[in-house]
């Protein structure tokens, strides 16, 4: 995919933060008009990442580019169509909802003052309230308002929902899927929240230590990953069509076993009557499930003593 | 933009600007409040001629509180101007689509302006303090001198700790630990050397003391005249 096509894109990026965590060689792609499922768990690097893509951090080596422009040189004029919603509140505690909406909108040329309105009504935010005694929920949904009513290209959601409670959660993703689906905006949304990606997101990537162990469609990874129940398997299961990511024997089954496997498609089947083995269950992973098998199997397995 | 910075830097700062304020505007008064001559003074009186005295001896007495008031505002405007930003790890400002350097000296002239307003109350108390009693001939007051002076004084505080404040937590203890450190290793080797060379006389402490309070020194503002009143 060409760098005209990605809304954020990273090549051979390297970065250490400290003694203990580096990114290496990180590969990310972005395409217009998605959204961007960015999971991992904590302490992975996807804070990082958004640091790096968007000129926060300056990469070792490597070449970034968001909206067409290179980053870091160029990043005030990407940033001037980004929307980014930062992990940690960000507000002045001193100003007003209304001081704050103003504050933030004499940044960007772009700010919609009519939608903003809007958006103040729809989050019920009282404009005269003191962003220092708003609560979580409400802090949350201003962030979300000011990211919106700058009419961005591109949000970069940093763990946009941690900490809400549900129905903040759903009137923010309700707030962002109206932009996106009015806008055809791009969205980049970072969190460990897997279940709230699998319902809005159509790509993910899975950043684990610093790695990006996974970059697919949704429906590709949702569809790919398999728990299949087998009798009497291969002790060494050879060539594979598939990825096998782990396998364990099933209890209450002398011979049988659990294999997760990615890349699965119907016809894999001949596979295990290849080697003898029988196919008992096929079973559909959910994205959380697919997520924590993923990790599990490109993660160095503990030495046994 | 610049209207927003200054807006929010005023809305964070202005419970302590009020005090401040108030006590630029009074200290002056209250500094010259015993200095007026008996009404009933003849021209000739010889009292008069102690009045100079008199006003150099109280004045050393209040003296001290103008710089320290000085660096107090300049401190807190400093600290202020900043203390958002640090709190959110400086992220916001570093996701705003304009360059750092165009941001810090916006976020630094909003400080600068609104200094202006406790050095104008200062201003005005000095000059009203000057008006407030007849001084003896030869003697003058110099409101805007001691003004400008304490205009200069609260800039410096304002200027080295928005500087030093600008960056993370970590880079300001890395630059005042490597201040430090090279200031009393060089303290302790001088004092090393003029104790083993008999012909070394020469202390850093003493050297970088006159340099920093000294004219051309860049803390030669506090220490400097300081004088309201002067012949």
């Amino acid at each position: 995919m060409g760098p005209k096509n990605n809304a954020i894109e990273l090549k051979d990026v390297c970065y250490r933060a400290g003694p203990s965590f580096e990114i290496r060689d990180l590969t990310l792609n972005v395409p217009y008009g998605s959204i961007y499922g960015f999971l991992g768990p904590n302490g992975s690097g996807k804070t990082t990442t958004i640091r790096l893509f968007t000129g926060m951090h300056q990469a070792t080596s490597g070449e970034i580019s968001l909206l067409g422009r290179p980053i870091p040189k160029s990043a005030p004029q990407a940033m001037a169509r980004t929307g980014y919603v930062p992990e940690t509140p960000h507000l002045y505690e001193a100003l007003t909802v209304a001081e704050s909406i103003r504050y933030h909108a004499s940044f960007f040329p772009t700010w919609d003052d009519e939608w903003a309105g809007e958006l103040l009504g729809r989050m019920a935010l009282d404009p005269d309230q003191r962003v220092g005694r708003l609560s979580k929920g409400e802090t949350g949904k201003l962030i979300i308002l000011q990211a919106l009513a700058q009419k961005p290209d591109l949000l970069v959601l940093d763990e946009p929902t941690d900490g809400l409670d549900p129905v903040v959660r759903r009137d923010v993703l309700t707030a962002i899927l109206d932009y996106v689906s009015v806008a055809g905006a791009t969205v980049f949304i970072s969190s460990h929240l897997v279940h709230e990606l699998e319902r809005i997101c159509d790509w993910v990537g899975v950043l684990d230590q610093g790695d990006l162990v996974a970059e697919l469609p949704m429906q590709s990874f949702k569809n790919g990953i398999k728990r299949i129940r087998v009798t009497d398997p291969p002790d060494a299961p050879g060539d594979t069509p598939f990825v096998l990511l782990s396998r364990a024997s099933t209890n209450g089954l002398a011979s049988g076993e659990t294999w997760i496997v990615r890349g699965w498609q119907a016809p894999m089947t001949q596979y295990f009557e290849g080697v003898g083995a029988t196919v008992r269950e096929i079973v559909d992973l959910d994205l959380e499930e697919g997520f924590v098998e993923l990790l599990r199997s490109t993660r160095p397995n503990p030495t046994r003593g | 933009m610049f209207q927003q910075i200054l807006f929010t830097q005023w809305k964070s700062v202005r419970s302590a600007l009020i005090p401040i304020a108030i006590a630029s505007f009074g200290l002056p008064l209250l500094a010259v409040q015993d200095l007026a001559l008996p009404k009933d003074l003849s021209a000739g009186d010889p009292i008069r001629a102690l009045q100079a005295e008199f006003i150099f001896d109280t004045w050393q007495l209040w003296l001290p509180f103008f710089p320290i008031l000085a660096a107090i505002l300049g401190s807190i405007f400093a600290i202020n101007a900043w203390s958002a930003d640090h709190h959110a790890g400086h992220i916001y400002a570093l996701a705003l689509p304009l360059p750092r350097w165009k941001y810090v000296i916006w976020k630094m002239g909003a400080g600068a302006l609104l200094l202006l307003i406790p050095v104008t109350f200062l201003s005005v108390g000095s000059l009203v303090a000057v008006a407030s009693f007849d001084m003896a001939e030869g003697l003058q007051g110099y409101p805007f001198l001691f003004a400008q002076r304490f205009l200069m004084a609260s800039l410096l505080a304002f200027g080295a700790l928005f500087a030093l404040a600008s960056g993370t937590t970590r880079t300001a203890v890395l630059v005042m630990t490597v201040g430090l450190s090279v200031i009393f290793g060089g303290q302790l080797l001088t004092f090393y050397l003029s104790e083993h060379i008999l012909a070394f006389d020469w202390q850093l402490f003493d050297w970088f003391g006159r340099a920093m309070v000294e004219w051309p020194g860049p803390f030669e503002v506090y220490f400097g005249n300081w004088n309201l009143i002067d012949v």
